[in-house]
Order: C-alpha cells, then sequence, then structure tokens
C-alpha cells in the first residue's frame, strides 16, 4: 500500500540477502585473480565493510552523525599492537581486547557528548576523536609515537597459516559474517527499534518513559566495539597499527563511504560503499601520490552528487532511462525516499 | 622549579597564543552560530593567509602583505560560500561538515603542490626584531607586536559587530536562528559576509603565527582543532566566551609545556571536558537551538 | 487518582515570561481545562510540568511529591504523560512500531539486543489492545506518515496511553481535525476522563465547555481565572481577556453553536 520503501532498519528476512553476500565474497578472489588483483584488497574491503557497518549502528539506525569513529577503530588496532608487545598474540584474546578496546573508547568520548545533538555532537565526537590520535603520536613508549606499532605478527588460530593471502581472507571472511550477523540481530531487536524510534523522534522517546541519553551511548558503545574490532583485525592486516588509523581523515572516510552505499536507508549499503571506496582509493594511490586531493574531490562529489547513496542514485538513473525508453509506462516506484534527517 | 622570569614569558607567550587562538575561534563559531555549518575548512583559510603571506613579503614587503593576503583569503571564502556551500543550506549540516572536509583535504594538497612539503619560517619584520627589557623580563619584541596586533583585530572585529547595523544582522543571528529568517532578503549578503569576515580573521591568525609556528601544510588543523574545543569551553556563539576559551586554552598550553611536555597538548582537551561535564553550554554560552 | 500543584511557578527567556508565577491546584479524577488566548503560555505551562523546560522560578507538585528537577523520562515512569500540540508520533515507523516502543518499557524488553522486537506474546497483546482502543485496528501495518491528520492523533493518544499515565495532558487533541473528527475526539476524551485525571488545552470552546469540570484561563502567562464552565462564562474578566485580544469568540457564542 505504502509506495515508499521500508524504513531502516530493513525488515526483510535477511537470509537471502546473507546467502548471496557469502556466495559473492567467496567468489571474490576468483574474480580479483583473473582481473590480476592482489586478494589484499579483498581483504581490506571486508575489513572496511565491518567497520562501515559498525559505524552505522550510530549514524543509520541512530541517527547520530559521529565523526570520530576513527578513534575507535585505531584503539582496537592499538590494542592489539600493544598485546603483542606483551607477548599476547593469541586469535580469541587479541579479538576481545580490540573490542573492548573500542567499546572504551567509544564510552569515554559518548559520556562526554551524549546530550548533544546534531553538528555540536559531530563537533565534539570530531574533537575528543582526535585526542586519541594526539595520545598515540605522543605516548611513544607504549605506542611507538609517529611511526606506531610495526612488525606485529598475524596469529595462528587452528593452526592455519594466516600469512597466505587466500587464508587469511576466509579467516577475515568468516568474522565478517559472523560479525554481521551480530550487528543485525541487533538492530532487528527490541533495543534496535528503540534506536529507530530515537533516530525518528529523540523527544518523543522521552516522552516514552526513555532516557533516550543511556540508549544513546548504549549505541555508541556497541558501535565502538565492533569498530574496535574492525580495528584489530586491520593491524593483523597491515602488519601494524599507526597513528594514521586514528586520524580524522579516517573518521571522514568512514562516513563518506557509509553515505556512498546509501548507509542512511539500508543495513548492507555500508558494505557497497566500502567496496567502492577501498577500490577507488586503491585505484588513486596506484597512479598519483595526489591521493589527497582526489579523495577531497570523492567527498565534494558524493555530498553534492549523491548524497543519499548509489543504490539511489543508480535507481534514478534507471527510472530516467525507462520514462526515455517507455514513455507510455507507469511511473516507476523504484524512486527511494527523499533524504532524512539524521540530527534531528 | 621553572625560574619566576621563565614562567611570565611562558605566561606572556600563552596569551599571546591564545590570543591567535580566540582570532581563530571567534570566526569559526560566528560562522557555526550564524549558518549553523561547521566549517572544517577554516583550518585552511588559516593556513592560506600564512601561506600567502609567505610569498607577498618578498614581492611588496611585510607590511602590505600583512594587508593584501588576508584579503585575499576573505574574497576566496567569499567565493567558496558562493559556489559551494550556498547550495546546501537546509540540507544536513552533515553533508556541509563533510563538503568542507574534502575542500580541507583538497586544499592542503594544493598548497602542498604550490609551496611543496617542506616547512618554511617567514622572518619578523625589521622594526620588531630584538628584544626588550621590561623590567621583570626579557621579551622577543616581535611577540609583544603579536599581541598587540590580535587585540587590535579582535576589538575591530569586536566593534563591528557591536556598533554597525551588518554587525547588529549578524549577532541577531547568532542569538536565534529564526532571526536570520526576518533579515529575508539580506540574508544570502549576510552569509558572504559572515564567511568572509571569518576567513580574513583565519588569515590574520595566520600571518601572526606565521614567525612563530613553521609555516606548513598541516599548520591548518594545528589551529582548528584548537579552535573546535575553545568553542566548546567558551560556549558556542558567544564572541567573548571565543577569546576567554582561547586565553584559556593558550595560558594552560603555555605552561603545561613547562611541566609536563610532551602532554601538553591533551590538556586543552581536558579543559574542554572539564567544561562539558559540569557547564554542558560553556563558560559563556546560553541556550541554542544546536544542543 | 493523581493531582497536580504548582506553586508560583515561572519561566524567563531573556525578556519573555511565558508562564508567570502561575499557581494552581488541578484535582486528580478530573477533567480540568487550560483555556486562553494564543500565546497566553499554555504549551510552555505543560512543558514546565513534564520536565521539557526548567522553571526560573516554583515548584511543580504531582500525587503530591515534588517533582520540579525531575527529567522527562522519570516523569512519564512516575504517571505523567503527554501530547503534543504539534503532531509528535514516529513518522518512519508503522502503527504498531509506534506503540511497541511504547509498551516494551514497562515489560523490561527494550534492553534486548538479541531477539525480534515483535515476538513477545505480553507485548504483543498489550499493543493489540491500545491499537484496539484507540480505534487504529485497520491501519496497524502503515507507517505513520500515511496516515490521516485524524489517525495520527488517536495514535499519539495511543502512545501516550502505552506508558500506563496516571495524568494525561492533552495538548490541542482536535487542531487540524475537522467538525466529525473533532467530535469522535471530543468524546474520546471524556471516556479517557473516566479513567485518569486529564488536563485538556483545547480552543474547540464547545466541547472545552461541554466536557470540563474545571476550566483555568491562562492570559499572558498569568493565571486569570479558574472555576466551573458556567462560573467561567460567567466571569466579566475573562469575557475581557477574549475581547481584548480580538483574536477568539466569546466562550458563550460557541457554546450557542453546540
Amino acid at each position: 500500500m505504502s509506495p515508499n520503501p521500508l524504513p531502516f532498519p530493513a525488515r526483510q528476512r535477511p537470509a537471502v540477502s546473507f546467502a548471496l553476500l557469502v556466495v559473492f565474497f567467496a567468489v571474490l578472489p576468483v574474480l580479483l585473480s583473473a582481473l590480476n588483483i592482489s586478494l589484499s584488497l579483498g581483504t581490506e574491503i571486508l575489513i572496511i565493510a565491518l567497520f562501515a557497518v559498525s559505524y552505522n549502528i550510530v549514524l543509520g539506525t541512530t541517527g547520530l552523525a559521529s565523526f570520530g569513529h576513527a578513534a575507535f577503530f585505531g584503539s582496537g588496532a592499538y590494542a592489539v599492537g600493544i598485546a603483542q608487545q606483551y607477548g599476547v598474540s593469541g586469535a580469541a584474546v587479541s579479538l576481545v581486547l580490540a573490542f573492548a578496546a573500542g567499546l572504551i573508547a567509544a564510552v569515554l568520548v559518548g559520556a562526554l557528548v551524549m546530550k548533544k545533538r546534531g553538528i555540536y555532537f559531530g563537533l565534539l565526537t570530531l574533537a575528543f576523536g582526535q585526542m586519541f590520535y594526539i595520545v598515540a603520536l605522543r605516548w611513544d613508549d607504549v605506542t611507538g609515537g609517529e611511526t606506531g606499532l610495526t612488525g606485529l605478527q598475524r596469529p595462528t588460530p587452528f593452526g592455519l597459516n594466516l600469512s597466505d593471502h587466500t587464508t587469511f581472507y576466509y579467516f577475515i571472511l568468516t568474522i565478517f559474517m559472523a560479525a554481521l550477523w551480530v550487528i543485525w540481530r541487533i538492530t532487528n531487536s527490541p533495543f534496535g527499534s528503540l534506536l529507530a524510534a530515537i533516530k525518528s523522534n529523540e523527544v518523543r522517546t522521552q516522552y516514552l518513559g526513555y532516557d533516550t541519553a543511556r540508549y544513546k551511548l548504549a549505541a555508541m558503545a556497541i558501535s565502538g566495539a565492533f569498530s574496535g574490532l574492525a580495528g584489530g583485525l586491520y593491524a593483523w592486516f597491515q602488519y601494524a597499527a599507526y597513528p594514521q588509523n586514528l586520524f580524522w581523515i579516517e573518521s571522514g572516510n568512514i562516513v563518506i563511504l557509509t553515505l556512498l552505499g546509501g548507509g542512511l536507508s539500508s543495513f548492507f549499503g555500508p558494505i557497497l560503499g566500502a567496496a567502492v571506496f577501498v577500490g577507488a582509493q586503491d585505484l588513486i594511490s596506484t597512479y598519483t601520490e595526489r591521493w589527497m586531493f582526489f579523495f577531497g574531490l570523492i567527498f565534494i562529489l558524493v555530498v553534492t552528487a549523491f548524497p543519499n547513496g548509489l543504490p539511489e542514485a543508480m535507481s534514478r538513473l534507471l527510472s530516467a532511462f525507462r520514462r526515455i525508453f517507455r514513455p507510455a509506462a507507469a511511473p516507476s516506484s523504484a524512486s527511494a525516499a527523499p533524504i532524512r534527517r539524521t540530527t534531528p | 622549579m621553572p625560574h619566576l622570569a621563565e614562567l611570565f614569558g611562558q605566561l606572556a607567550n600563552g596569551v599571546i597564543l591564545g590570543l591567535i587562538l580566540a582570532l581563530v575561534a571567534s570566526g569559526f563559531t560566528m560562522v557555526l552560530s550564524v549558518m549553523g555549518i561547521i566549517n572544517f575548512a577554516h583550518g585552511l583559510l588559516f593556513a592560506l593567509g600564512a601561506y600567502l603571506a609567505l610569498t607577498l613579503l618578498k614581492i611588496v614587503g611585510y607590511w602590505p602583505a600583512l594587508i593584501i593576503a588576508p584579503l585575499i583569503v576573505g574574497a576566496l571564502g567569499i567565493l567558496l560560500e558562493q559556489t559551494f556551500i550556498r547550495r546546501l543550506y537546509g540540507k544536513d549540516p552533515l553533508f556541509v561538515l563533510l563538503l568542507t572536509f574534502g575542500i580541507a583535504m583538497m586544499g592542503e594538497d594544493v598548497i602542498q603542490m604550490i609551496w611543496g612539503k617542506l616547512a618554511y619560517s617567514i622572518a619578523a619584520p625589521d622594526l620588531a626584531k630584538g628584544s626588550v627589557d621590561l623590567g621583570f623580563m626579557i621579551y622577543s619584541k616581535y611577540r609583544l607586536f603579536m599581541g598587540g596586533f590580535a587585540l587590535v583585530a579582535i576589538f575591530s572585529v569586536w566593534l563591528f559587530l557591536a556598533k554597525t547595523p551588518y554587525g547588529a544582522m549578524i549577532r541577531a543571528g547568532s542569538h536565534d536562528s529564526e532571526m536570520v529568517g526576518i533579515l529575508g532578503k539580506n540574508l544570502p549578503r549576510i552569509r558572504a559576509l559572515v564567511f568572509g569576515l571569518a576567513a580574513v580573521m583565519a588569515a590574520l591568525a595566520g600571518i601572526i603565527a606565521a614567525p612563530l609556528w613553521s609555516v606548513r601544510p598541516q599548520m591548518g588543523l594545528d589551529a582548528l582543532l584548537p579552535a573546535f574545543l575553545i568553542v566548546v569551553i567558551g560556549g558556542m556563539g558567544s564572541f567573548w566566551g571565543s577569546v576567554l576559551g582561547g586565553l584559556l586554552v593558550g595560558v594552560t598550553n603555555s605552561i603545561a609545556v613547562m611541566f609536563v611536555p610532551r602532554f601538553s597538548d591533551l590538556i586543552m582537551y581536558v579543559l574542554a571536558a572539564v567544561v562539558l561535564l559540569y557547564r554542558p553550554r560553556g563558560l559563556l554560552g546560553t541556550r541554542s537551538v544546536l544542543e | 487518582m493523581s493531582g497536580l500543584r504548582t506553586e508560583n511557578l515561572s519561566v524567563e527567556f531573556g525578556a519573555v515570561k511565558p508562564v508567570d508565577d502561575v499557581s494552581v491546584e488541578i484535582a486528580g479524577g478530573r477533567l480540568t481545562s487550560i483555556i486562553g488566548p494564543n500565546g497566553a503560555g499554555k504549551t510552555s505551562f505543560f512543558n514546565l510540568i513534564t520536565g521539557l523546560y526548567r522553571p526560573t522560578r516554583g515548584r511543580v507538585f504531582f500525587d503530591g511529591q515534588d517533582v520540579t528537577d525531575m527529567p522527562v523520562h522519570q516523569k512519564v515512569r512516575a504517571g505523567l504523560t503527554r501530547t503534543f500540540q504539534v503532531l509528535n508520533v514516529f513518522d518512519t515507523l508503522t502503527v504498531e512500531e509506534n506503540i511497541r516502543a511504547a509498551v516494551q518499557l514497562r515489560h523490561g524488553r527494550a534492553g534486548r539486543l538479541f531477539c525480534a522486537p515483535d515476538r513477545y506474546g505480553p507485548v504483543e497483546d498489550e499493543v493489540g489492545t491500545i491499537i484496539e482502543r484507540v480505534r487504529l485496528k485497520e491501519e496497524r501495518k502503515l507507517r505513520a506518515c500515511d496516515l490521516s491528520h485524524g489517525h495520527r492523533r488517536h495514535l499519539e493518544i495511543g502512545l501516550s496511553l502505552a506508558t500506563r499515565p496516571k495524568t494525561l495532558l492533552l495538548d490541542e487533541p482536535m487542531s487540524g481535525l475537522g467538525m466529525y473528527e473533532s467530535s469522535i475526539m471530543g468524546e474520546f476524551v471524556r471516556e479517557l476522563a473516566q479513567e485518569f485525571t486529564v488536563v485538556l488545552v483545547e480552543h474547540h470552546m464547545s466541547v472545552v465547555l461541554s466536557i470540563s469540570d474545571t476550566i483555568l484561563v491562562l492570559s499572558q502567562g498569568r493565571l486569570l481565572a479558574s472555576g466551573t464552565p458556567a462560573e467561567i462564562q460567567a466571569n466579566p474578566l475573562v469575557q475581557a481577556a477574549y475581547l481584548g485580544t480580538g483574536r477568539y469568540d466569546l466562550p458563550q457564542e460557541r457554546a450557542a453553536d453546540a
């Protein structure tokens, strides 16, 4: 009856989407090798996609525009790195530490900003996120200062050799799918439905008797924890933890790629965004040193040309085609919802 | 225990740093409260001021450069508002922040293309070279000059805001975004004016700071993040709040340099966190629509 | 039943005083209406009582307890609920999701992370009951933004009912409704007043005069008069205030229409 698409979070049965994702990522290595592209690009896409889906718990589900998520991602990376300096390098322990580091960092930032809304929330997360970067830079006896922690090892869970590109890829894929399912479960739980209510109308949610600041803090904590997990995986991926992992540019990247994939209205959108963005990043850094210039260009392009993401832009393009080639046909119902304000 | 004269010296350094940061922050918060946008490219304008002065002073000398460079940056600021930012009014403020993110990144890279990655230093003008004996301490003439110049700039902006009709409109907008609606057809002009004025202030601060900080591509961010925190500390939309916040950050930072040099950058974050917890609206902030 | 009392309640925004030194006693178990010209401070009064505004001066008592400094959500949990003049529902959610968001709090479900939101019997039963009560059974799967204005008003009252209120503050529930819809709403409000303490802000004078037990008149932020509908109609001060603004008809003229 309603011509509008379903609002976030997606309520369709997820089994199909999950199955499609598994199939796609399972055959991606074949595709990449046919194109003569290193499989590590696929691994990086998976990790960044996990980061983006985690970030979207805050942006897409709760409607809070955080600009400090690199701090939580980087905290996870440093947790894995620092643990290795103390001889702790087991796979499970490292992941738990990365998860906890992201969670603690997010609670620290969240406790300061939870009562704020809109762009003031954005400003504060950006500022306090950058604080983690400065700590990493200055506390060099623990964090390695400007050079970061290099020479990290990948673990050997179940005797797997994760230095092998293919093994590492499928190992990451397994963690990615598991984490994705847990996050899907959370966004589609009673708790998740409350986050959707807060996104829709925070004051009204308070007038139902909810202490919304606590729920926002919880959303931030969960989002930060999974971002930390992604950061931990990234430390293994690059055999290092760098201050750049905590830098504001990284925070901006995750916002822009989430928007690019249509994350404001779709649970799986950020995965698409991550694939396109990481792919473009790889391409740009292969051909030019001026990556900052082109990244800036991507930001400007996304914001001015398709702020509702690629899927919406595609469907607009498609319906335009249909209008041209089948003028008699009924107007397409594929047009997506107008952009919803994420920061009431 | 550091020597007393050293303490005085550091305090003076802190006040001057604070005045420079106040100049950056008050422009930033003016744009934030009048237009409801976070201009992440504000730091870029600061850096551009310094770089343009660097080039201009070789051609026209120090004093003309001090006037011309901010005017060019002001014009650039207005251009930025007219070409990009005005397309996004009425949309989610998230988009403007991302847009200015992009502009800041491109701008930093353009600076690297033109001037290179290396840091430069600007020599102090002949008039302000050397140091002066103040009785209780000996202090750099140039720093004194900088402090005085920043003070004059801050008071000129205040005079403009307090005593001119345009200033009155900007102040009205700072208090209540609905008031800006009442301004009606003046609104586009006010927005361009606010953006241009903020750009001039940032550029001035950049030029004054240039001989002390090294002039390098990342210097914009070095000024922008303190400006964020100063807005939090002083209170959003409050001009004197920015000045007070700037001085607090400057002075605590300089004192921290003496005692905990490695973590001196972190002191302002602690300060901002404490203010947020105990005075959520900032020291001089009032209730705001942006909370 | 739960009464409300205010003592010298005032709020100032700069030079503006939307509510100025209002001391009233709102008896439990009755239907009290607040009338007054636009800008009289009726909505601000609700905002103060429910905790959206912090009073500059004065106290608020609910159930005999001082609740002045309680945040909104705690007051709601204590049984003090409101609706809004400008419609306030979750536009992007369906009718049942709207109600469920409100109901699941009391069932201790809102913190659950690892189950579906819509498969817990006791919550679903209560959601069904409330949807029936606010006459939205046919619309339960529709999104709130696709409902008619009248239905959205019903939904908003449903949201408030779901919090199990003791006292219900209704802010112009009939604004924007047609004649027929208004009369249904009037009946509905009367029905609610059997069960809860109801405080009603409304401009439809015919309805106010016919269903209220007590009427309070606010003007320019101050309490002008209080009494039964008959007393208020006869009060020369009230007549003057309404005539003075020129914005509204005299109460009795509108009453004559009914």
